[in-house]
């Protein structure tokens, strides 16, 4: 794969983090780069945890991880946020 | 295959109609709902502050220029408190409807009719043009700055509305709240009921302290589906603070020294919110009410103030003689100032727009239900100045500057305690108490006044307008005490006989302040006192009320069984502290509980609540054979004893039934967030609990108040003492749920501990400018 489609990858990826439409972004371009749809399903997931991995850290690092982790949003917010990213690689089928 | 991609964008096109909204909500880090930080480095047009927030989030604000200041204030007090400042404002405008539906419906009427927006309108035209009507519109652009360029706290996401830019109005619309939660009480209509359905009889009960005639019931048509109305609204029960102040000669240090803790509701966030000023290098710093700008209990450089409730009646009823639309009022017929006003109602539908008449007569704001009209006069219902009054507070350097500010405090009426860095005490019940006159003569306000006659008014008032207080207690008149050796108030009685200050419903219970003073003497005559001290004394759990109680139903221990003897002997080897660990204060508590109940069967017969009885102290004065020990539905003739022993039998039985093993099983902590009955997880965590109502530590376990259950107690403990000083909030200074200060002092308060209160610059720097 071109090293063009990384920097987009890498550009949907940031842009993630400041606004949802990254987070379908970034599950199209690895549902396109994926090999299969079976790929494309789990790879986008697993950035959608990492995402919200990454999310909790930040929480942790305000010290308020263990507080947001008994607030129930916080798993809609992972919920949604794979949803999202799954449903958005699923758009390899117009590859 | 390109036609099959279709189908996933087609649901993806679905899912973002659907839970775009909660996408833009709950995405991680860019959700709206992530209010963790926000910007540090934000525009003032007035100039540059800077803000420290400390480990406890409480903010340090250092400033040069009083307007500067405002803004800032104002922005950071929305930035942790805007929802509760919303909240509040909705409440006296009778607007909760709009966001939290038809339940609500009621209290805006409520509120709407009683038109405390009309009251703060009036006070804002006697400050509009002073120094302190600029900083009120500094403050409010500093929170509207914030409302405009940040995200909004959850609470507005989660109830799906943007909060109105703030005014200067809504700041003095939270201090006429303040003012109504502690002297907005019906107490005059209730006894008149109470008088009408149990009889003169029920007089004894409630005791004058002027012991005027006058309070003869009259048939008025009062019915009590009305007095269920009001009493939704009106101030908080019972509730009460502790404040005392004691001279230098008594203390390690020679300085004096002052405790103060105000008992009010505990809510999450708490109704005080902390914060510390620096302006042009003087320091103040205390607590307020989220939206207002000035300190109301605390320090300065020089002195400090604390406030307990005094309880006064400054609120009367006036009922008129009626043709049709008309009221008689001194031989002229008069109709009331009328004004249309709209509720909207939040419905499945949408809104509906409802109109409610709200009427005003010449005493002030007309009230009825069920046939029963009512005129309502409160001294909050004119142009007070309490907001200069906290400025003088905030900057004065000493009891000259200070006493200043005094005069200017109108409603509701605190007993202040007062010392400073020079050695100086004092004790000054400040407030507008009014003089009722009939036939010439001064008379009690418990009554209602016949309004057509022109009965009971108070010169100089004015209600929705500006008034001139002739009619009112002159200020140099007001009992007080400059320089005294120590002083202690817990909201009872003044001791004041020259003027009609309230009866016995009006003021507390004395146990407090029985306690305080026992305190005070002993240590006093022992030693010289230090901090640890006024700590010792503020987490004191002994219970004056059992003292006086338990013999009641020792009285009765020949009588026991076994089984009682047993639960008995407990009692008898407690040492009358009401700790969360004791068995005694769990058996007490309870058995106390049965005994008011069972000895009061008549009132609930009667249809009265609780809310109705008699003051504790009037219960334990009563003789052991009162007619009220007498149980009616039974043949025999009941004495103290036989209730006592009845309600033990009660109390063991409940004790037995819930497997409590200890008062803390019981008496439980449980703060709750107005979401509560949506969604639990902004409620504080539940803590068993020392203390009850009647102990200096204090906690009420259950309050009814607008129609909810609270609890309430200490509601921000201080002791200040000019060299290491103390405090301590229940919950936490932010109203975030995610902020680390959201409920980080909740512990240290449920156990009677301290956090640093003093004027040491520290933490995360915002700046302004």
């Amino acid at each position: 794969m071109s090293s063009a489609k990384y920097a987009l990858l890498g550009v949907a990826v940031i842009s993630s983090f400041f606004h949802w439409a990254g987070i379908a972004v970034t599950g199209a371009i690895i549902g396109f780069m994926s090999r299969s749809y079976k790929r494309a399903i789990l790879y986008s997931f697993l950035f959608a945890l990492a995402l919200w991995l990454v999310f909790l850290g930040y929480l942790a690092a305000m010290g308020v991880a263990e507080k947001a982790l008994s607030f129930p949003l916080i798993y809609i917010s992972l919920a949604l946020s794979s949803v999202i990213a799954v449903v958005s690689s699923s758009l390899r089928a117009f590859k | 295959m390109r036609k099959i991609g279709l189908i996933p964008l087609v649901f993806l096109i679905l899912l973002v109609y659907l839970f775009g909204s909660y996408l833009n909500m709950l995405a991680p880090f860019s959700g709206t709902i992530w209010v963790l930080d926000g910007k540090k480095e934000l525009d003032n047009p007035y100039g540059k502050v800077e803000v420290y927030y400390d480990e406890y989030g409480v903010p340090h604000f250092v400033a040069s220029d009083e307007k500067a200041l405002a803004f800032a204030v104002g922005y950071i007090q929305a930035k942790d408190r805007l929802f509760q400042m919303d909240l509040h404002r909705r409440i006296m405008k009778g607007e909760l409807s709009e966001v939290f539906g038809e339940d609500f419906y009621e209290s805006d009427v409520f509120y709407k009719k009683m038109d405390f927006l009309k009251a703060a309108e009036i006070t804002w035209e006697g400050l509009k043009d002073t120094h302190i009507g600029e900083l009120l519109e500094a403050y409010s652009e500093g929170v509207n700055y914030y409302i405009e360029t940040e995200k909004l706290p959850m609470e507005f996401q989660l109830a799906g509305y943007r909060p109105e830019n703030w005014k200067p109005v809504d700041t003095l619309l939270i201090a006429k709240e303040i003012a109504w939660g502690l002297t907005g009480d019906f107490w005059d209509l209730k006894r008149a009921l109470i008088l009408e359905k149990l009889g003169e009889k029920a007089l004894e009960l409630y005791p004058s302290s002027l012991g005027h005639n006058y309070t003869t019931f009259r048939p008025l048509g009062l019915n009590k589906s009305f007095l269920d109305w009001v009493s939704g609204f009106e101030a908080e029960k019972g509730l009460g603070s502790n404040n005392w102040v004691v001279s230098g000669k008594f203390t390690e240090s020679g300085k004096p020294m002052l405790a103060n803790d105000p008992h009010l509701l505990l809510t999450a966030p708490p109704v005080w919110y902390e914060m510390h000023i620096n302006l042009n290098g003087s320091n103040v710093r205390g607590v307020t009410f989220p939206g207002i700008g000035m300190i109301i209990i605390g320090k300065n450089d020089f002195l400090a103030w604390g406030f307990t409730n005094v309880g006064a009646d400054v609120i009367d009823f006036y009922y008129y003689v009626w043709d049709g639309d008309k009221y008689l009022y001194k031989g002229q017929w008069l109709e009331p100032e009328k004004e249309i006003k709209k509720i909207r109602v939040k419905t499945v539908g949408g809104f509906d727009e409802r109109e409610v008449l709200v009427e005003k007569t010449v005493h002030g704001a007309l009230i009825e239900k069920d046939g029963f009209r009512v005129a309502v006069a409160w001294t909050g219902f004119t142009n007070t100045t309490e907001a200069l009054a906290l400025y003088k507070y905030n900057y004065a350097r000493n009891i000259e500057e200070f006493i200043e500010g005094l005069k200017l405090f109108c409603v509701p009426a605190q007993n202040v305690v007062y010392a400073d860095v020079y050695g100086n005490t004092m004790y000054y019940p400040a407030g507008k108490y009014p003089i009722r006159i009939v036939d010439g003569k001064e008379v009690a306000g418990n009554v209602l006044f016949n309004g057509s006659a022109g009965e009971g008014e108070w010169r100089g008032f004015k209600a929705f307008g500006f008034s001139t207080w002739e009619g009112f207690i002159p200020f140099e008149e007001i009992p007080h005490a400059i320089n005294p050796d120590y002083i202690g108030t817990a909201n009872q009685e003044l001791g004041y006989g020259k003027h009609y200050l309230g009866d016995s419903m009006y003021f507390l219970d004395p146990y407090r302040g029985m306690r305080i003073y026992e305190m005070l003497e002993e240590l006093t005559a022992s030693k010289k006192l230090t901090v640890e001290d006024f700590m010792i004394m503020q987490r004191d759990t002994k219970s004056k009320v059992a003292e006086f109680f338990l013999p009641f139903l020792f009285e009765a221990y020949p009588r026991m069984d076994e089984k009682m003897k047993s639960y008995a002997d407990k009692l008898k080897n407690w040492d009358l502290r009401m700790e969360k660990e004791s068995e005694g204060a769990l058996i007490f508590s309870i058995w106390l509980d049965h005994f008011i109940n069972e000895t009061f069967d008549e009132f609930y017969s009667a249809g009265l609540d609780p809310e109705y009885l008699p003051r504790l102290y009037v219960v334990q004065n009563l003789p052991p054979e009162s007619q009220w020990f007498d149980d009616k539905r039974t043949p025999e003739v009941e004495n103290r004893s036989d209730i006592a022993l009845r309600a033990f039998k009660l109390a063991i039985e409940e004790i037995e039934k819930n497997g409590y093993k200890k008062y803390g099983d019981f008496n439980r902590l449980n703060i709750q967030h107005p979401f509560s009955k949506v969604v639990g997880f902004f409620n504080y965590p539940e803590i068993p609990m020392s203390g009850d109502e009647w102990t200096v530590f204090n906690f009420h376990r259950s309050v009814n108040y607008s129609g909810s259950v609270y609890q309430a107690g200490s509601s921000w403990r201080m002791i200040v003492s000019f060299g290491d000083d103390y405090c301590v909030i229940p919950g936490g200074n932010s109203g975030n749920f995610l902020s680390r200060n959201y409920d980080d002092q909740l512990r240290l308060w449920s156990e009677g501990k301290y956090k640093k209160y003093d004027f040491k610059l520290r933490g995360d720097r915002f700046v302004f400018g």
